[in-house]
């Protein structure tokens, strides 16, 4: 591809639109201009959309050729796990079939994909159990990691591990048994000096977006189009 | 072996921490202990507004999760359905998440009491998933009737006769934001809030809550809710034992658990160090 | 004394900014949007220029010392540490949908993916790049095909091997996730981007096979879990300047110290507050104050 292609093109949307982003963000414009503006906002998201659909079916050719590659290397004992990928691409592709086929071909039975069933069955039954478990493993991963970090090295860290402490007891009936003030102390803890001190990270981030902003609209953040040479 | 190595060796072990942990988590659950429960002054604020809300009042409630959240979240939510169903509020749901329809029946399903007598259309109305983040619930503030023109079940919003009572942010009552995302407090908070002056709930992950505190600070938001904790918490206050108490024990036992491993794991750690520096001192 | 010509540029913004406006109030015509305090305004545009300068300043053969961050340093060791254990890198920058507002992360985390590509050329490394972000995927191979080349081994690029989309479901992609650098047993655990609620799994994942870990994001919520587990941690803002470290150019850089800048404005604004709130002015409804005519 040309450089054209490669960097002028893309890096000249990204500036105009942002450019055009913070003039419609921060002047008034009247009406019929902000209108037309909203209108042509709404394309820009749905077009956003529709590129995301799009690629979520090149995600899943990069999946299904990834476990193919898999399976012709290892061979037969690759098979239980990209086997049941592969699976799960197919019923996939034939849920989106069968959904398309009943929302256009029979359009006042009101059947979309998520009311279906089969569907339903598949989603409640595997998909969220699935999905609350691996969520629930972080339970496990919390207490094996404040097992091994949540340890009085310094004075900073002491400070850590007894508002750690506090926050738990707080947070458990068990510690209002050992004593009543854990539950305020927890309150304060969390409005007071937590918030204190997620304001400035929360401001940090703005300023580090901004400069990004900057950066993307002097063409110095090239690094997401690849390296320059 | 030194006897502080041996238990370095147990409890430093994954297998140990997470075998304990298991139990600890399922046990208080096929045998509850019933700890006592306090409820803390900021459930309670939430309570007592609720409480003063007018009879037949109009809440709207968003349910922005998916299911891995249900465990902290819908406890609240049921909770929360029962106290105003209680005083005769009328519900308007809504989500703008797109596995919402099939939370709202999953959470249906796990509180068929409390629905019970509620005719669907006249006390409460499932929108259904409405697509467009932000500017789906700006346009939902303007006009519901402008934005979506089915709800979740294909009847013509026009029919319903609940609808017919509310349309905008400002008839609203109350909005209660179940969450378990970050971005949608700060929408309501933009579109409902700011303009409108629509009182907001939220009800949050325990993890999600420092980011949100502020706006519940500023007054923006009448108060949170959090987590199992508030849930059960809450549970006790509508008198509806459900998952949130049963669960209460549960989180007790199991932090119980990970507070001896850490007071373990500091006195491994010094034990260590101090026997290092013996032995340093000794080579001396 | 020679005025550069960076410096005229913002004084005509200034100027063209203030008396425009100064022209519109006494015009009455309602030139900002009035749902916006004009505070937010003069303060992006004060970074923006602030930032602008120390470019400016850097091209014009200035020096700008910018302070290290531990964490990007942290990732060539991680990188030459797992060859000389003969186990390749895992990089990862999230999952999700680009078009929103966790771009600037992602952005961040393609970054800092293309600075681990070039370490994995020049060492000749493995890398294995997963994503759950579709839209970038074709962006993703480009980069670490680049990276391969300039670090002179572009024959170790295999797409297949190195750049592996996964899902844009959170916890089907962390279990993958997980899953990858138990299997593959990593030497390097790399994560930079927006994460949610799958940070800790893959901190904790890292440290089953002892891997070397550097992570970053700019999602509070998630922030201590890194700082927690992850052998360096990117704090906040800090995963925004990693890209413009990762792009080794010395005027990108130079524009961290607007950042800094916006940072001092801010403590001086604070400490003016409390002092003036102390003789009963509030600064912050001065702040608040919105375009309104009329």
């Amino acid at each position: 591809m040309s450089l054209t292609i490669r960097r002028f093109i893309p890096q000249t949307i990204v500036s105009i639109i942002l450019i055009i982003m913070i003039i419609f963000y921060y002047f008034y414009i009247n009406k019929s201009v902000s209108d037309a503006f909203t209108t042509w906002d709404k394309a820009l998201s749905d077009w956003a959309v529709i590129i995301t659909s799009f690629t979520l079916i090149i995600g899943g050719i990069d999946l299904l050729r990834y476990h193919l590659v898999q399976i012709k290397k290892i061979g037969v004992k690759q098979l239980p796990f990209s086997g049941t990928t592969i699976a799960l691409e197919i019923i996939m592709v034939i849920f989106a079939l069968i959904g398309l086929y009943y929302s256009y071909v029979y359009p006042k039975l009101g059947i979309t994909i998520t009311t279906q069933p089969q569907f339903t069955w598949l989603f409640t039954y595997l998909y969220a159990p699935t999905d609350s478990a691996v969520y629930s493993i972080l339970l496990f991963y919390i207490a094996s990691a404040s097992y091994r970090a949540f340890i009085a090295r310094n004075p900073m860290a002491t400070l850590l591990l007894i508002t750690a402490i506090v926050i738990m007891l707080g947070n458990t009936s068990l510690g209002n048994l050992i004593w009543p003030g854990f539950l305020p102390l927890r309150d304060w803890i969390m409005t007071v000096p937590n918030t204190a001190a997620f304001r400035p990270i929360t401001m940090g981030v703005g300023f580090g977006t901004i400069i990004l902003g900057l950066r993307l609209i002097m063409w110095r953040e090239v690094s997401w189009l690849g390296r320059r040479e | 072996m030194s006897v502080i190595n041996v238990i370095d060796r147990i409890f430093g072990s994954r297998y140990v921490l997470y075998l304990v942990l298991i139990i600890a988590l399922i046990y208080p659950l096929i045998f509850p202990i019933g700890i006592p429960i306090q409820i803390s002054s900021r459930t309670l604020a939430v309570y007592n507004y609720i409480q003063h809300l007018k009879p037949g009042c109009h809440v709207y409630m968003e349910l922005y999760y998916e299911v891995a959240a249900r465990g902290e979240l819908e406890p609240n939510a049921i909770a929360l359905i029962k106290q105003l169903f209680d005083k005769g509020c009328k519900i308007v749901f809504v989500s703008t998440m797109s596995t919402g329809p099939l939370i709202f029946s999953l959470l249906k399903s796990s509180a068929p009491d409390v629905f019970a007598n509620k005719t669907y259309g006249v006390d409460y109305v499932f929108l259904g998933y409405v697509s467009g983040g932000e500017a789906a619930v700006a346009s939902l503030a303007k006009s519901i009737k402008g934005t979506v023109t089915v709800d979740n079940y294909g009847n013509p919003v026009d029919k319903l006769s609940l609808l017919k009572e509310v349309d905008k942010a400002t008839d609203f009552d109350l909005a209660i934001i179940v969450s378990s995302g970050t971005d949608t407090f700060n929408y309501y908070v933009r579109q409902w809030y700011t303009p409108y002056g629509t009182p907001l709930l939220f009800v949050a992950l325990s993890v999600i809550a420092p980011s949100i505190e502020p706006f519940v600070s500023a007054k923006q938001a009448i108060g949170m809710l959090v987590g199992q904790r508030s849930a059960a918490e809450y549970e006790l206050l509508v008198g509806r034992k459900g998952l949130g108490i049963a669960s209460m024990d549960s989180q007790s036992l199991s932090h119980f658990v990970i507070l001896i491993f850490i007071i373990v794991g500091n006195i491994v750690y010094w034990s260590k160090r101090l026997e290092a520096k013996k032995a340093k001192g000794g080579g001396r | 004394m020679k005025i550069s010509i960076g410096v005229l540029i913002v004084i005509l913004i200034i100027l063209i900014i203030s008396l425009g406006s100064v022209a519109a109030w006494f015009a009455k015509i309602q030139l900002y949007n009035s749902a916006r305090p004009i505070s937010s305004f003069v303060f992006l545009i004060f970074l923006m220029l602030a930032g602008y300068l120390s470019i400016n300043h850097v091209r014009e053969g200035g020096e700008i010392r910018v302070r290290e961050i531990p964490a990007f340093s942290a990732i060539e060791e991680g990188v030459t540490r797992s060859v000389e254990m003969g186990r390749p890198i895992h990089m990862t920058i999230g999952f999700g949908s680009i078009a929103g507002s966790m771009a600037p992360q992602y952005i961040a985390g393609l970054g800092v993916l293309s600075h681990v590509a070039r370490l994995a050329g020049k060492y000749g490394a493995r890398l294995i790049a997963t994503l759950g972000v579709p839209e970038v995927i074709a962006s993703v191979e480009e980069i670490v095909k680049e990276g391969y080349a300039s670090g002179g081994r572009p024959e170790l690029f295999d797409p297949v091997y190195n750049v592996r989309y996964l899902t844009d479901q959170q916890f089907a992609y962390a279990s993958a996730v997980q899953a990858i650098i138990v299997r593959e047993r990593v030497g390097a655990n790399i994560v930079v981007g927006p994460f949610y609620a799958e940070s800790l799994i893959f901190m904790e994942a890292g440290n089953m096979v002892g891997a070397f870990q550097v992570a970053g994001t700019a999602r509070e919520t998630q922030i201590p879990f890194f700082v927690l587990a992850a052998d360096y941690a990117f704090i906040g803002e800090e995963i925004f300047a990693a890209g413009a470290m990762a792009s080794g150019d010395k005027e990108s850089l130079a524009s961290i110290q607007g950042q800094d800048v916006g940072k001092l404005a801010t403590i001086i604004l604070i400490v003016l507050g409390i002092l003036f709130l102390a003789f009963g002015i509030n600064i912050s409804s001065w702040l608040n104050w919105v375009w309104k005519l009329g």
